[in-house]
C-alpha cells in the first residue's frame, strides 16, 4: 500500500491510543492531535516500521486557530491526506437538566460537536485532494438514545451522528466515505471516572454503579479500546470500500437500533 | 484438518452474495458447507470452489424451511470440518407484487424461507456450537429493506425486518454462551435476486425497460453505483472474525448510502 496520512484527534486517550497502535499496523502514516502536550512523547513512543511517520500535536480543537500546526504536521509526513479520524470527545459533569449549566452544555458541544464540523471543515479539501479519503466519527449509543444526567453528552453525539450522515451525502461524489463508530460502555478512564460520577450522585458504590451497568450489557462486559480500534480501522480501509453514511454499533448488545 | 479455522455453513450460497461470502471464508482458512437448496448449481459452485480449495468445500441440499435438512448441513459441517464455528443465513427471495395485491401465497412464501429460515438456522446452529462448546458467530442476511419497506415488496420488507428482530432476539439468548448474532444490510447487489427482480418489475409495468427498476434505485445511492456480491464481503468479514467480538445484536448497512441511520 503506498503512503498515506491520517489525522487522529483524542490521540492520548484509552481509544486513541489503541487506534493508534491499528492503524500502525495497517501502515498509516499518522498526525496524532490532543490538547494534552505529553502527545508529542506518546508519538514519539510509537513502533513504526519502514518509512512510517507519527508526529504529535498538541492542539486546542475548539480553536480552528491551532489547525495550522496540524496541517504543518501533515505537510512534513508527506503523503496524502486519507483519513480524518475524529476520536476526541468528553463526558459531561453528570446532572439533571434542571441544573445543567448552561456552560457546561456548551463545554461539551464544543468538544463533541462543533470541533468535529470545524475539523471536518477545515480538513475537506486536503482530503478531496487525495482521491480517495475517509473520515470515521465515534459517537456513541448514548447518542442514539437518551439517558437521565447526560442530556448535553446524549444530545452532543446524537448531534454528531446527523453531522454524519450529512458529510457522507455532501462528500461522496468527491470520494470521501463518511461513517460512524458508535461504542457501548469501553474500558476507558473516562468510562470509569463516569461511573464513579453517576455512583456518587447515585448514592451507592462503584462495584454496584458498574454492576448496575454492566447487567445492562448482554455480552456483560465493557469493550477493550482495541474493539472500538478494529472497527474504526474497519471503516477506514478498503473493506468497507461500499459503506457510507452507516453507524457501526460496538456495544456488546446493550443497544439494538 | 492443519491451521483451519474450523468450519462454516452459508446457505443459499450456491449463486451470488452467498457464493462470495463462502469464496470469502474459503480464503480465510475455513471448511465451508454450500448449503443450497438448488443442487444443480449448488454441485456446479463446489465443483468451481474445489478446484481451488479441494476438499475443504462440500454441498449439502438444503431447504432453510426444513429443520432436519437445516440440521443435516450444520452436522455435515461437524462431521467433515470438526466444528461449526460461523454459520451465515443466507438464503431468500423475493417476488415484487404491487402493493395492493400482495398476495397471501407470496407473503406466506417469502415469510416461511427468509424469517422462519433464518429462525432455525440461528437455532440449528447455536445448539451445535454450544454442545460443542464453540464461541460462534452466526450472522444474518439481513436488507436495507428491513430497515425501510418498499412498496412494491412489502412482504420482503417484513420479511427482512423480522431477520432483524431475530438476530436480537438471537444475540439476547445466546449471549451467555459466548455466541454472537449479527445481521448485515445490503442494499442495491447485482446479484440474480435483483436481475429477477428487476425483470419482475419490469413484467409488472412498474418499469418500462430492461434495468430501469434497478438503475432508478441506484440513482438513490451516495456512492453513485450498485454493489457488487464481492462489496459485502469485507464487512461480512469483519462480522465472523474476532475483531467484532464485542458486537451482538447488531445490524451493519452495506448500502453505499442509502439509509442513513
Amino acid at each position: 500500500m503506498s503512503a498515506r496520512t491520517g489525522v487522529l484527534t483524542g490521540a492520548a486517550g484509552g481509544i486513541g491510543k489503541a487506534t493508534t497502535e491499528r492503524l500502525l499496523k495497517e501502515g498509516w502514516s499518522l498526525v496524532l492531535v490532543d490538547r494534552d502536550e505529553s502527545i508529542k512523547d506518546v508519538a514519539a513512543s510509537t513502533q513504526t516500521s519502514g518509512d512510517q511517520k507519527v508526529l504529535g500535536v498538541a492542539a486546542d480543537i475548539t480553536d480552528p486557530s491551532t489547525y495550522g500546526e496540524i496541517d504543518d504536521a501533515v505537510a512534513e509526513i508527506g503523503a496524502p491526506l486519507k483519513l480524518l479520524a475524529l476520536v476526541a470527545g468528553v463526558l459531561q459533569e453528570v446532572g439533571a437538566i434542571e441544573t445543567l449549566a448552561i456552560e457546561e452544555w456548551d463545554r461539551v458541544f464544543n468538544i463533541n460537536l462543533r470541533a468535529n464540523m470545524l475539523l471536518m471543515k477545515h480538513f475537506i479539501p486536503a482530503l478531496k485532494a487525495a482521491d480517495g479519503a475517509a473520515i470515521v466519527t465515534v459517537s456513541s449509543w448514548y447518542g442514539k438514545s437518551g439517558h437521565g444526567f447526560f442530556g448535553a453528552y446524549c444530545a452532543s453525539k446524537a448531534g454528531l451522528i446527523s453531522l454524519t450522515h450529512t458529510a457522507a451525502d455532501e462528500l461522496s461524489k468527491d470520494k470521501i466515505r463518511v461513517n460512524t463508530v458508535a461504542p457501548g460502555n469501553v474500558a476507558t478512564s473516562m468510562h470509569l471516572d463516569a461511573l464513579t460520577e453517576e455512583a456518587e450522585k447515585r448514592g451507592i458504590s462503584f462495584e454496584e454503579m458498574k454492576k448496575t451497568e454492566w447487567d445492562k450489557i448482554p455480552l456483560e462486559r465493557a469493550a477493550y479500546p482495541s474493539e472500538i480500534a478494529d472497527a474504526i480501522n474497519f471503516l477506514a480501509g478498503p473493506d468497507s470500500n461500499y459503506i457510507t453514511g452507516a453507524t457501526i454499533d460496538v456495544n456488546g448488545g446493550c443497544l439494538f437500533s | 484438518m492443519s491451521n483451519g479455522k474450523g468450519g462454516a455453513v452459508v446457505t443459499g450460497a450456491a449463486r451470488g452474495i452467498g457464493r462470495e461470502l463462502a469464496l470469502g471464508l474459503l480464503k480465510d482458512g475455513f471448511g465451508v458447507v454450500i448449503a443450497d437448496v438448488d443442487p444443480d448449481a449448488g454441485s456446479k459452485t463446489v465443483d468451481e470452489l474445489a478446484k481451488e480449495f479441494g476438499d475443504k468445500v462440500i454441498f449439502t441440499r438444503t431447504d432453510v424451511t426444513k429443520r432436519a435438512e437445516v440440521k443435516a448441513a450444520v452436522d455435515a459441517c461437524r462431521k467433515t470440518f470438526g466444528s461449526i464455528n460461523v454459520m451465515i443465513n443466507n438464503a431468500g427471495f423475493n417476488k415484487p407484487e404491487p402493493f395492493l395485491e400482495a398476495s397471501e401465497d407470496i407473503w406466506r412464501a417469502i415469510l416461511e424461507v427468509n424469517s422462519l429460515g433464518v429462525l432455525i438456522g440461528i437455532q440449528e446452529a447455536a445448539k451445535a456450537m454450544i454442545e460443542d462448546g464453540v464461541k460462534g458467530k452466526i450472522i444474518n442476511t439481513a436488507s436495507i429493506a428491513g430497515r425501510s419497506g418498499f412498496p412494491d415488496f412489502a412482504p420482503y420488507s417484513a420479511s427482512k425486518a423480522a431477520v432483524i428482530s431475530l438476530t436480537q432476539a438471537g444475540a439476547r439468548a445466546l449471549a451467555d454462551k459466548g455466541i454472537t448474532v449479527n445481521a448485515f444490510g445490503p442494499g442495491v447487489v447485482d446479484t440474480p435476486l435483483w436481475e429477477k427482480l428487476d425483470a419482475d418489475l419490469l413484467a409488472m409495468g412498474a418499469s418500462s425497460a430492461p434495468g430501469e427498476a434497478m438503475g432508478a434505485l441506484a440513482g438513490q445511492i451516495l456512492l453513485g453505483r450498485v454493489a457488487k456480491p464481492a462489496d459485502v464481503v469485507g464487512t461480512v468479514q469483519f462480522l465472523w472474525s474476532p475483531q467484532s467480538d464485542y458486537m451482538t445484536g447488531q445490524v451493519v448497512l452495506i448500502d453505499g448510502g442509502m439509509i442513513l441511520q
